[in-house]
């Protein structure tokens, strides 16, 4: 049991790392709005995974599913307010070519 | 009489000035007044000892005035002098510029010199010493548009050497700790020895001797008739010659054969020859004279400097006597110049007949200057000779030497004011008027009391100064006999050089054109070796030095920095890409770095 | 009572929503103004026992909410700022129904925020966070124009990264700990404080906090949003929302949760030094007025970071008193700049000149708000500023305490710049009809004025019944 549970432990470390890179690579490299907004997501997921990681080894499940729910929720809503920009920019302009919002330098 | 009426001398011609500065009428009676009362007060207060003291600043800097033989003296003739100038000038200023503020001077000054003078103060002289400057600006610098540049070469060359008083002070109170001159004895080491050299300049840069003299000759043109015959004439004298007095008796005791007396009657006799000689080729009245203010106080300071106290009491006694007869002097110069309209030798003559007052008087004073007998310049130089002999035979010499050359150029001068042909514009000339021929009377007529009763004057008022200490008469008939003999010489060489060059004003040319001397001449004439000018070149190479440093310093304040700022600033903002993705991977970077200095065991 | 704070906005928010005709938004604007003032006021006066009492719903709904000295000038700054945002939306939000939708993120925002200030749990202050977040988001996009636009989303985007980082540690200090609240995280950090885990996750933290308070090198964000905002939502911004997700938290966490670390505070030593350097010099080249003043914000962030990691109370005590003036002279400075944009149109400062005679109050308060934020006597940044650089000097940092001088003379620099280019100088022909800005405006320009001169002038007295026992509460 105690290998099984560190086994999981690592994988999903391991899974947990890779959709962090995974998300900041999207993020910075990405010209695309949306798929910008997915590696935000993809960001807070592996987040998520932690605190449940977390919560797992020290066998706070309780207190780790209610931070993984909350989190969730605030995440909707950031999402969404993404979402609601990324379309105001696309009203604009009719792109969301990320190159757009490169007014403000300097 | 209690000791409060010390103030009055002080404050009565001080209100007086600043009176006449806001009221603009009566300005004659007000001068007049003032100054005859504090005459009668210093006559009232003479022969009594009086102190006034009053806690004023701090660090023993009190207002002590005090009142005792010497400067009971000396306060009887700055006041009676400025009285009788201030007579003859209510008349000699009538129609000039400027009048209220040459009222208001001329009595502030007074104020200061007996403020000056009744100080027992160290610092307190020191303030009204230095007041005395800004009178004296103010004074040449009413006399016209070019006086103005004389004034400020006056200022200068005062200031900077009451600046070296003023340090001499401080090094006195380093050394004793007190400032109360009555109390004072400083020892003379090394340090002593400066503080004195430093005073000694500032005394005898008031007195007028070289090498501090070269604004007395610009002054005498540039500046107003009346403060030409008190100051340079006596006041300044009169303040000098106490001060080194009280420097070089009370306060150093100096003994004969040291050193620092040795220095004082070098600068005494350099001061009379060379002064003389540049008094003997001028061909204006005015300036003539002033030179010769500052050729006797050579004598004055040779007399001091011997520190024996024949030496000592004829020096004292030259001093009052030159304060006479040079203001006598400047006084019948002023009759000339108000009656005929010029001071050049050249344009004046024959005024024998139109001005008979002021050429017997003229007569009288010069002879006196001369060190004629019976007159009394005849007593004091003898006394002078004397102790000088004593000292070194040099010193004689060099007396003697200017005592020739003094009486030469008084020839000369009488030869061609009053004597010689006369001038066709000066036929209408009159004789001056009467408030300026009483003070010009006065005094010859004191001169001549003077000479003939040397002794009682000499006793009564010059002997109390030197409380305590024997006086012998130096004087022997090989002595008189030299003088009479140099005086005999003079006048043959004044009648063949004017036999000789043609007029009674070029009776000394010889002396003018002779070989090194003519090119000595030429270039004092030109300023050469006026150390003011030389001064002013070097002022002038340094100030362009620091000028050239200073723009240096602001480059790098104004424009290095600045740069800088804005070149940093621009490149923070070219780094500045609008990209979002830039500046996540700069909070990577960020964060990166913070965990490796965390990791660091960084800081203490 | 604490949750007062909390529970009168939420029923604000609800009731300005009923369905009910009528001119909803000056009810909102009456609503907001009247709960941020009386949140002033009532922090102003503070009845002790009031606080101390518990909520009336027993302990049903346990908040863990909890309130110090620290909370009481949060709350202080708080209502001030909110108050002053809410009068200048008043004036230069034109439509009714965007203002109404203004007052109700406004409200959100300051749920959020007296959220964070009174809470004692890292996830709950976390929680509260992302709500004030939420509500700057839709805040600043608020005109829907391209600028505010691209603002709000790299604010998103780093928020989000933010997010992560804090998060992260939080799920690595559960490791630890036996939950989220102070208490907890405090023993696991102070019993495991050489862990590799435990250092990695105070410093993810610590990091994430920089972000949102926008320190250097973590500010990207922070020019854009607070430049393309509208006028009202850039006082919000500056003034506020800033001060209490960064700052407010890292002193906080850094005081009372982490503990006296020395790395901690060598680190915030350098990011705040850092930060006065790069903002300031940034500042000196830049046209554009609400640039100018986000430059600005993030050095003087810098000096309560530099202030905060000096390891000692009076150092802490500095911090927190530049933070509160901050609050007070930052929002006075973008109260100037609403003022200044409303009349003219534009925030371009090389088009505009002499407006001082035109707009005498804005004028007056812009100096004082200026000589505040460089720390001339006798405004109140002078003292903060000074005593932030005696206690530099006293734990012997000089070269931070040089640096903080000498930034002082750029920060004079380019304020002096924009006060002479924008109020002194020679009135452009197209601005010749300019008149002084609402009464709106100039009300709490003239409040904040009169703030800030008074804080200077009786700060000698504020200093020990105010400031010590704030910074003196090491748990």
């Amino acid at each position: 049991m105690v290998n099984d549970m560190s086994q999981l432990f690592w994988m999903c470390s391991i899974a947990g790392f890779l959709v962090f890179i995974i998300g900041i690579y999207g993020l910075l490299v990405t010209f695309n709005l949306i798929r910008a907004i997915i590696g935000l997501e993809l960001l807070t997921k592996s987040v998520t995974l932690f605190l449940i990681l977390a919560g797992y080894v020290t066998g706070q499940t309780g207190l780790a599913q209610a931070l993984a729910i909350t989190l969730i929720v605030i995440e909707v809503v950031v999402i969404a307010i993404a979402v609601g920009i990324v379309l105001c920019v696309f009203r604009h302009n009719r792109t969301i070519d990320a190159q757009l919002l490169r007014n403000i330098k300097g | 009489m209690n000791a409060n009426m010390l103030l009055l001398p002080v404050i009565i011609p001080l209100l007086a000035g600043i009176l006449i500065l806001l009221v603009r009428r009566l300005r004659g009676i007000i001068s007049l007044l003032a100054t005859g009362s504090i005459l009668i007060i210093a006559i009232a207060l003479f022969k009594q000892q009086l102190t006034y003291s009053l806690p004023w600043l701090g660090f023993g800097i009190d207002f002590n005035l005090r009142l005792y033989p010497f400067s009971a003296f000396i306060l009887l003739s700055i006041t009676a002098l400025s009285f009788l100038v201030m007579l003859y000038s209510c008349s000699f200023m009538q129609g000039k510029n400027y009048l209220n503020q040459f009222y208001a001077y001329f009595l502030i000054t007074i104020g200061l010199a007996s403020g000056a003078v009744l100080a027992d103060n160290l610092v307190l002289m020191l303030f009204f010493w230095e007041g005395l400057l800004i009178t004296l600006f103010g004074f040449i610098a009413i006399g016209g548009k070019d006086a103005f540049k004389t004034a400020t070469k006056m200022f200068i060359i005062v200031g900077v050497s009451d600046l070296c008083m003023m340090i001499g002070i401080g090094i006195v109170w380093y050394l004793t700790g007190t400032m109360t001159i009555s109390t004072l004895n400083v020892p003379l080491n090394t340090l002593g020895c400066t503080a004195f050299v430093l005073m000694m300049i500032g005394a005898i840069a008031k007195g007028g001797s070289m090498p501090f003299h070269t604004w007395i000759p610009d002054a005498a043109i540039d500046a107003p008739l009346p403060f030409m015959a008190i100051l340079p004439g006596c006041l300044e004298k009169l303040l000098g010659i106490y001060l080194l007095v009280r420097i070089t008796m009370d306060m150093f005791k100096l003994t004969p054969g040291s050193l620092l007396s040795s220095l004082l009657m070098i600068i005494g006799a350099v001061t009379i020859v060379l002064a003389v000689m540049m008094a003997l080729i001028q061909k204006d009245y005015k300036k003539l004279l002033s030179y010769h203010a500052i050729s006797q106080v050579g004598y004055m300071i040779l007399g001091i400097g011997t520190c024996l106290p024949a030496g000592i009491i004829g020096g004292l006694f030259h001093m009052i006597n030159n304060a006479l007869y040079k203001n006598c002097l400047f006084l019948t110069a002023g009759s000339v110049e108000k009656q005929t309209g010029t001071t050049n030798l050249n344009k004046l003559g024959g005024l024998w007949s139109k001005m008979p007052v002021t050429a017997v008087c003229f007569l009288i004073t010069a002879a006196s200057i001369s060190g004629v007998p019976p007159f009394n310049g005849f007593f004091s130089k003898e006394m002078i000779y004397g102790a000088a002999l004593e000292r070194g035979t040099i010193f004689y010499i060099a007396a003697l030497l200017g005592s020739f050359l003094t009486a030469a150029s008084f020839l000369k001068l009488g030869h061609a004011v009053y004597f010689g042909k006369r001038n066709q514009e000066n036929e209408n000339t009159r004789e001056s008027s009467l408030p300026m021929l009483i003070p010009m009377i006065v005094i010859a007529a004191v001169c001549v009391f003077f000479g003939l009763y040397n002794r009682f004057a000499v006793s009564y008022f010059l002997e109390p100064v030197l409380a305590g200490q024997e006086f012998t008469e130096h004087t022997s008939t090989l002595l008189i006999a030299l003088t009479v003999i140099v005086l005999i010489v003079a006048i043959l060489h004044h009648i063949i050089g004017a036999i000789v060059n043609g007029s009674g004003v070029k009776a000394a040319d010889h002396i003018h054109h002779a070989p090194v001397l003519s090119g000595i001449y030429d270039r004092a004439e030109k300023r050469f070796f006026d150390p003011y000018e030389i001064g002013l070149k070097i002022v002038s190479i340094a100030s362009n030095i620091l000028f050239f440093l200073d723009r240096a310093v602001d480059w790098i304040y104004d424009g290095f920095t600045v740069k800088l700022a804005y070149g940093l600033s621009g490149a923070i903002k070219r780094l500045n890409t609008g990209n979002y993705s830039l500046y996540i991977i700069w909070s990577l970077l960020g964060g990166l770095i913070i965990l490796i200095l965390m990791f660091k065991g960084f800081g203490s | 009572m604490l949750s007062l704070f909390l529970l009168l906005p939420f029923l604000g928010i609800i009731a300005l929503n009923l369905p009910v005709k009528g001119r909803r938004d000056a009810a909102a604007f009456l609503y907001t103004l009247s709960l941020s003032i009386g949140q002033a006021i009532v922090v102003l006066f503070n009845p002790g026992d009031f606080w101390a009492k518990p909520d009336f719903w027993g302990g049903f709904f346990n908040l863990g909410l909890y309130a110090d000295n620290l909370t009481f000038v949060m709350l202080l700054s708080i209502g001030i700022v909110v108050s002053t945002a809410v009068c200048v939306g008043w004036q230069t939000i034109s439509d009714h129904r965007q203002r109404l939708n203004f007052y109700n993120l406004v409200l959100i925002a300051l749920i959020g925020m007296n959220g964070t200030v009174m809470l004692t749990d890292i996830f709950s202050l976390y929680v509260f966070l992302e709500v004030t977040a939420i509500s700057s988001f839709i805040l600043i996009a608020f005109h829907r124009d391209l600028n505010a636009l691209e603002g709000a989303f790299k604010y998103i985007v780093l928020s989000a990264l933010a997010t992560v980082l804090m998060l992260t540690s939080i799920a690595a200090l559960l490791l630890f700990s036996g939950g989220t609240s102070f208490a907890a995280v405090s023993a696991a950090v102070k019993s495991n404080s050489g862990n590799v885990i435990v250092i990695i996750a105070v410093s993810l933290f610590i990091c994430g906090l920089f972000i949102k308070g926008g320190l250097v090198p973590f500010h990207g964000w922070l020019p854009a949003a607070y430049s393309a905002a509208p006028a009202a939502v850039s006082i919000l911004l500056a003034g506020i929302v800033t001060k209490v997700a960064g700052i407010y938290v890292l002193i906080r966490l850094v005081r009372d949760v982490f503990g006296p670390i020395s790395e901690i505070s060598s680190v915030l030593m350098l990011v705040g030094t850092f930060s006065i350097i790069v903002g300031a010099l940034a500042a000196l080249k830049q046209d554009n007025f609400k640039k100018i003043l986000a430059y600005s914000s993030i050095s003087q962030v810098g000096y309560i970071v530099l202030g905060l990691g000096c390891g000692s109370p009076l150092g802490i005590a500095g911090a927190i008193f530049h933070l509160f003036n901050h609050s007070i002279f930052k929002s006075l400075l973008f109260v100037n700049s609403a003022a200044v944009e409303k009349q003219t149109g534009s925030t371009d400062i090389t088009k505009m000149g002499g407006l001082g005679s035109r707009m005498p109050y804005s004028n007056a308060t812009n100096l004082i708000a200026i000589f505040s934020t460089s720390g001339i006597p006798p405004m109140a940044g002078f003292w903060s500023k000074l005593v932030i650089i005696m206690a530099l000097w006293q734990m012997g940092h000089f070269t931070y305490a040089a640096i903080a001088i000498l930034v002082s003379v750029i920060t004079l620099a380019y304020l002096l710049a924009i006060q002479r280019k924008v109020f002194f100088g020679i009135l452009p022909q197209e601005l010749k009809h300019i008149k002084e800005a609402g009464i709106w405006i100039v009300i709490p320009a003239v409040t904040l004025a009169i703030i800030i001169i008074g804080t200077g002038l009786c700060f000698p007295l504020l200093f020990k019944s105010f400031l010590m026992p704030v910074s003196s509460f090491f748990k």
